[in-house]
């Protein structure tokens, strides 16, 4: 048995959260998800910021589940301080949005993203996609290893 | 042009007849006058010398004296200016030989009687020469020439002065309608000194300010229409995606519902769910054709040559399940080649094809899709009208314009949403074309559409360009 992966989601709409965790769970992988309701959470969470500050609160994720469209600091900017950031930018992070207008996705690309992926409307859909995100980047990509470098905030 | 009327030849030319007419009608007046003149100075002075030499002569006519006769004829004939002259008795003989035998139409005789007292006992006759007179004539006429010719250069010359503002306002008429018709006038106004000019000149500023009003209105309203068009479409594509996100919570809850309470609900509460589950789903439907839609007037991408055969070769190929499924016979003619967006083009054979599938009740379901090349009764263009034709249910009259309005059914069916015309409608007269029916109910449907016959010629960057010069299809198999 592997080790659980540590998946960071984020996410504002309530109900999108537990439709994705609810996925996670069917999918039985055992993964952990951690969920960031904004920008500015997620980037505190990356950075071990405010309510993260407390060592061992927030661990580095294996994979980011990025929706654009949220509060304070959107996806997009989130997705540019994580990639422009020396201590960061090894993270995949797949976009998981509504949008499927060919400017976001490409602007998405652009800023770095690792994949770019748009939310089903059906839950077995959506159950499905987990499943391959899941499948995709944490069994068949070899990830970058652990700790291999620290963040720099 | 050659053949144009010349405002600088054609008043020089009729200047030049004009005068050169007067001097000659001019030039004929002094002539007859002055020979009138020479001819009555010439009668008077025949007639003086005429009565002066039968007064000299008498004496010696009476006396029968010649060489006195001679004396007097030499007397009175200084000059030699006679150059006839009869000395006649009463019985009309000749009693002194004339000067000349001849007697010459062009002299003037005069004749005077010879008295000897108051008895006449002969009569002198007189022929003067006429050569003094025509010289003065030919004069006159020689001066009268010579002035009429200057007179000629000199109405030349005015013809073309006077000409010369018109020349030079119609000069600049032509300009300024060239330039107007070349891009506009940018403000420029007309004037002229020529009163008729400017008065044209003034219907033409006039004329061209409207134009531009109307042509600057017109610029205006369509530009505004499509900022209109492109915001709609944004609209219901915003719309659209934000109407998706709690869609997405309908059918994900009310599917843990029935997954994690199964138990608890009955099959009334199963029911009811299932209900919530299906209504999710259509609504999911409806959103994605409103999408559809709306990504059509957003992604406008350069026509490029699409043969309409092998088109149809992809659409039966995603049609093959539903021909199948209901025995379908599509029937493809021969198709041209045409200039449009692929994708979109696709899109307007699937629906036709599709209804003409669904809506059939005939054991032999029949689908043709033929064209024919034709000319556009009112514009004059050739155009291409495609037809798909089915033996299907057939629409009633009343319908044929409401079917192609958004989410207009003719039946309830799960999976229609009425999209696929206004689709249709919207992909063919994007390409400048138009979309009608023809149907009788119970016998079956024709729908036909044109599309504009264009040079088909690459556009430079159109996509997925193979060897043949022909877009390949954006397959969806």
């Amino acid at each position: 048995m592997h080790q659980p992966f540590d998946i960071l989601l984020v996410e504002d709409n309530p109900a999108d959260v537990e439709i994705t965790i609810e996925a996670f769970r069917r999918s039985h992988k055992g993964n952990r998800v951690f969920v960031c309701r904004d920008g500015e959470e997620a980037l505190d969470f990356l950075f071990h910021r405010g309510k993260f500050a407390r060592a061992g609160s927030a661990p580095r994720p294996d994979l980011i589940l990025l929706d654009l469209n949220l509060p304070k600091k959107n996806g997009t900017e989130v997705l540019d301080l994580v990639k422009t950031n020396l201590g960061m930018k090894d993270i995949p992070v797949v976009v998981l949005t509504t949008s499927d207008r060919d400017e976001d996705v490409s602007r998405c690309y652009k800023v770095g993203a690792n994949s770019y992926l748009t939310k089903p409307v059906q839950f077995d859909d959506c159950l499905k996609l987990v499943e391959d995100i899941q499948q995709y980047w944490l069994h068949i990509s070899k990830l970058p290893p652990k700790f291999a470098s620290p963040p720099v905030p | 042009m050659a053949s144009k009327y010349n405002i600088k030849v054609q008043y020089a030319a009729w200047m030049a007849a004009m005068t050169l007419a007067t001097v000659v009608v001019m030039t004929a007046v002094h002539l007859w006058r002055d020979a009138a003149e020479q001819n009555r100075v010439a009668q008077r002075r025949a007639e003086i010398a005429a009565q002066t030499l039968a007064k000299a002569i008498a004496p010696a006519v009476v006396t029968s004296n010649v060489p006195g006769m001679a004396q007097a004829v030499e007397l009175i004939n200084p000059d030699k200016e006679i150059l006839f002259c009869r000395i006649l008795d009463n019985g009309d003989h000749e009693i002194f030989p004339r000067f000349r035998q001849e007697k010459p139409g062009s002299l003037i005789t005069v004749r005077a009687p010879i008295r000897d007292g108051s008895n006449a006992v002969g009569m002198v006759e007189l022929g003067l020469g006429e050569a003094s007179v025509s010289e003065t004539v030919m004069r006159t006429v020689f001066l009268d020439l010579a002035v009429g010719a200057l007179v000629v250069l000199a109405a030349i010359g005015a013809s073309l002065v006077a000409s010369a503002p018109l020349r030079g306002a119609l000069k600049d008429l032509l300009g300024f309608v060239k330039r107007v018709d070349a891009g506009g006038s940018r403000g420029e106004r007309l004037q002229s000194d020529i009163a008729e000019v400017d008065d044209v000149g003034k219907l033409l500023n006039d004329l061209v300010q409207r134009v531009e009003e109307a042509q600057s209105t017109l610029a205006r309203s369509q530009k505004q229409l499509q900022a209109t068009q492109k915001e709609m479409d944004e609209y219901t594509y915003v719309i659209s995606h934000d109407l998706k996100e709690p869609l997405r919570g309908i059918e994900a809850f009310s599917k843990f519902l029935v997954d994690d309470y199964r138990d608890k609900l009955d099959e009334e509460g199963r029911h009811r769910v299932d209900v919530i589950r299906s209504s999710a789903l259509r609504m999911q439907r409806l959103i994605n054709d409103l999408l559809k839609f709306s990504r059509l007037g957003q992604q406008k991408s350069p026509f490029a040559p699409v043969g309409l055969n092998t088109m149809l070769m992809h659409v039966r190929v995603n049609l093959q399940y539903a021909l199948d499924a209901k025995k379908t016979d599509l029937r493809v003619d021969k198709l041209p080649t045409v200039m449009c967006d692929a994708t979109a083009m696709t899109e307007v054979f699937h629906n036709l094809i599709s209804n003409a599938i669904k809506y059939n009740d005939k054991p032999r379901p029949v689908v043709e899709v033929g064209g024919t090349e034709k000319t556009n009764p009112e514009t004059g263009q050739a155009e291409y009208v495609i037809h798909v034709r089915d033996n299907g249910l057939g629409i009633r009259a009343e319908y044929f314009e409401k079917i192609f309005q958004i989410f207009q059914r003719l039946q309830r069916d799960d999976e229609g949403t009425g999209i696929g015309l206004t689709i249709v409608k919207r992909v063919v007269e994007w390409h400048g074309g138009r979309v009608w029916v023809e149907s009788e109910f119970g016998q079956g449907t024709t729908f036909y559409f044109t599309l504009p016959k264009r040079e088909l010629n690459e556009a430079p960057d159109a996509a997925r360009t193979t060897g043949t010069g022909q877009t390949e299809l954006a397959s969806t198999v």
